[in-house]
């Protein structure tokens, strides 16, 4: 736990202008920041952690949905691509979005692994160099298959794959002594979840590292190929506006982590090299879509282990590439979630949400990147020079809704739905398959009409082996900047076609571990 | 200088021209116009969206955005919040007029909080929507409405909700979906109204859930 005696500054309440040195600068604190800043200071170098967001405890974390939001997601979870066609939940506070995910802990799929062999030249992540990382992370996290029943939320999905002879598996998650709340979205109560808030962020402050919270990264001094300086903004108590007061901070070596929008926006923001114009391109966000059904008796799909089982049949339909390949998850159900969720107001409202104990949510993640047709978005700056993700949404993406949305509905059905309704602005409850299939058919595939959500940002500084076509080389380091390193979800040269925390874990392990090698020989001798 | 009333007023409705010369040569939005429904082109006044749909800012009715944007919610966006909310929430607020505006006030004030953790792009694209529709002309054109929001009746709001919800233009669905968002959002997950989706709140741990631990 972050105790008393620990190193930790809240931007907020600086007053004056501070100038700072460390042998590595870690920017964000979330899955790839969090690993890496453990293993760095256990190593016995010096290292500084910055977080945009708050630091918020276990014991702030009162199960209330608005709170969390407002405090522990970006943009109070209102935020959107930049033409608000997909609804992004990011998290944004100390333990990034390991300490508001559902604690879905999946390795990257063999095949995603296989395609960035072949495709990116990316040897180095093979699934077999890769299994003693994935090894470590599961012990370091405690990740482990869910011991205990999938609750109802799940189950429909469990016994709709059982009853259609589609493949399902239970979720592994990271979690230890876990009383099966169901909030793991608003923080742990309990601590139970194995995020970086209450493993690796508390381990990196026991070996000496400090850690500044409401600070934003905003720009890197850059000289020819090397970053001499980093200059941070203070920010208010809603961490948005700065209070004026900056840090200079000089570090030995920069490791990037926070994460596809901030990690590419921040190297613009510092005109980094990018001569072949690759930065912030090829970002992806596993786009999501819904169906909602409304099941005989009922769900209580608040309670209970946010996810527990997942179905990869429809993933991988021709291969890695072709038409876009989903996994099918559910999400937690919280009055405030499913309101959104539904896109309704009035009677139809007041009616829809009057059986939320008896709702179930399907979600079915794409998996974007692996097809031509399927090129994902690009992070840009907007005009205050923050970073925002432009995601154009194109027919091979609606088709892989309109076919989610069919998968989906026959699950449910085939788990006993009642009825049935996909996530769209012109959704109505079907009460069978025949015509719940024609109305799929019927609806039109339009960006705000089609419910779309994403909670997944990957890519934006892609990893690979040519520098003409990646911006960062397998080791994590950048191909034009010698002293700064990528170690986020920014770095996958597609998505990963899983949640990505695990994947993160294993990758910021493997590219920190060998950073330590080279800043300090001999050190980390227990690590792969 | 501190321009008069006169200057301002002059300056306001200059800017608000030249959004509405903006939208109306902006190609995508031309294109959205040529393929609408005509039956329905009446409705939205054919110029549809104006001012919230215009790149620049300074449409903000009666103080500029900037002025809007220090704080949470400005009195004129939550007179207009609160005309929404009976509509958005039919049939979901008290009926007897105190409980009613202690519902309201409850719900403003957490919309506000939500609202104040937006990025200043994200409350700025809010208060252009929030401005257009307390402004007359731009009322009249994304919903066909002149007479002021407090003046239409439940049925009259509902009606353009629905308009927007059906619309084929993506930004009518688009400031369907922000609306309705903010409010039911934020509307259903206050404790109070949890009885209303039949969800029983968080459970009250620690007592009677140690049974349910992990082994």
């Amino acid at each position: 736990m972050i105790a008393a005696h620990h190193h930790v500054v809240d931007g907020t309440r600086l007053q004056t202008d501070q100038r700072l040195e460390a042998d590595v600068l870690i920017v964000g604190t979330g899955a790839g920041g969090g690993v890496a800043a453990e293993l760095l200071a256990k190593s016995g170098l010096r290292v500084i952690m910055l977080e945009t967001g708050p630091l918020q405890l276990g014991r702030d974390f009162n199960m209330q949905e608005q709170r969390a939001y407002n405090r522990l997601y970006a943009e109070g979870a209102n935020l959107a691509t930049a033409d608000h066609g997909i609804a992004i939940l990011r998290g944004r506070a100390v333990g990034g979005g390991t300490t508001v995910n559902w604690t879905t802990s999946l390795r990257t799929p063999d095949q995603t692994l296989g395609y960035w062999v072949n495709r990116f030249g990316l040897a180095e992540v093979s699934a077999e160099k890769l299994a003693p990382w994935f090894d470590w992370a599961e012990r370091r996290f405690n990740i482990k298959p869910w011991g205990i029943a999938p609750n109802a939320n799940n189950d429909v999905l469990r016994s709709g794959c059982a009853r259609l002879g589609l493949q399902w598996a239970v979720i592994p998650r990271n979690v230890s002594g876990c009383a099966n709340l169901g909030y793991c979205g608003m923080g742990c109560p309990l601590d139970a979840k194995q995020s970086m808030l209450v493993t690796t962020i508390p381990g990196a402050l026991e070996y000496g590292a400090s850690l500044y919270v409401r600070t934003r990264a905003w720009k890197l001094e850059i000289r020819r190929d090397r970053v001499e300086a980093l200059i941070a903004q203070a920010l208010d108590a809603k961490s948005i506006n700065p209070t004026g007061v900056t840090l200079r901070i000089r570090a030995t070596h920069y490791l990037l982590a926070g994460g596809t929008i901030h990690s590419p926006a921040l190297l613009m923001r510092s005109h980094a090299p990018d001569p072949y114009r690759v930065l912030g391109k090829r970002s992806f966000l596993h786009p999501t879509s819904t169906s909602l059904a409304r099941m005989p008796t009922a769900v209580d799909g608040y309670y209970g282990a946010p996810q527990s089982i997942y179905s990869d049949h429809y993933q991988w339909p021709d291969g890695a590439e072709g038409p876009a390949g989903f996994k099918l998850e559910v999400p937690p159900i919280h009055p405030g979630l499913a309101a959104g969720i539904f896109g309704w107001h009035g009677r139809k409202l007041a009616a829809g949400m009057q059986d939320l104990p008896r709702l179930n949510i399907l979600l079915a993640l794409q998996r974007d990147g692996f097809d031509e047709q399927s090129p994902g978005g690009e992070v840009q700056l907007q005009g205050d020079g923050r970073g925002i993700l432009d995601y154009p949404l194109n027919d091979h993406l609606w088709d892989g809704v309109r076919r989610a949305w069919h998968a989906m509905a026959e699950i449910q059905f085939a788990a006993g739905a009642c009825a049935v309704m996909p996530g769209h602005l012109g959704g109505e409850f079907d009460t069978s398959l025949a015509g719940i299939r024609a109305q799929i058919d019927r609806l039109p595939l339009a960006p705000y009409q089609a419910a779309l959500f994403s909670a997944h940002l990957m890519g934006g500084c892609g990893m690979g082996a040519n520098p003409r076509a990646s911006v960062i080389a397998a080791s994590g380091r950048h191909h034009q900047l010698e002293n700064l390193t990528v170690v986020d979800g920014s770095v996958f040269p597609t998505s990963v076609g899983a949640n990505p925390q695990l994947s993160i874990f294993a990758h910021s392990a493997r590219i920190t571990t060998g950073l330590v090698r080279e800043l300090k020989s001999g050190a980390l001798p227990d690590m792969p | 200088m501190v321009p008069g009333p006169g200057l301002r007023l002059a300056a306001a409705t200059g800017r608000r021209y030249f959004a509405l010369m903006k939208w109306a040569i902006s190609e995508q939005d031309a294109r959205e116009i040529r393929s609408f429904d005509p039956q329905r082109r009446r409705f939205l006044g054919g110029l549809a969206g104006a001012a919230w749909l215009a790149g620049t800012g300074g449409v903000v009715s009666g103080c500029s955005s900037a002025n809007v944007l220090r704080v949470p919610l400005a009195a004129a966006e939550t007179r207009v919040l609160r005309m929404l909310a009976p509509a958005i929430l039919h049939g979901l607020l008290p009926a007897q007029p105190a409980a009613r505006k202690d519902s309201l006030d409850e719900l403003l004030a957490a919309v506000s909080t939500s609202v104040s953790s937006l990025s200043s792009a994200s409350r700025e694209q809010l208060a252009r929507l929030l401005a257009a529709l307390d402004y007359r002309i731009t009322r009249w054109l994304l919903t066909g409405l002149w007479k002021p929001l407090h003046e239409a009746t439940v049925a009259e709001i509902d009606a353009f909700l629905h308009n927007w919800r059906q619309s084929s233009v993506g930004r009518f669905n688009l400031a369907y979906r922000t609306l309705t968002r903010l409010l039911a959002t934020n509307w259903f997950a206050l404790p109070a109204n949890y009885r209303q989706s039949g969800y029983p709140g968080p459970p009250s741990w620690p007592a009677g859930k140690s049974a349910m631990r992990e082994a």
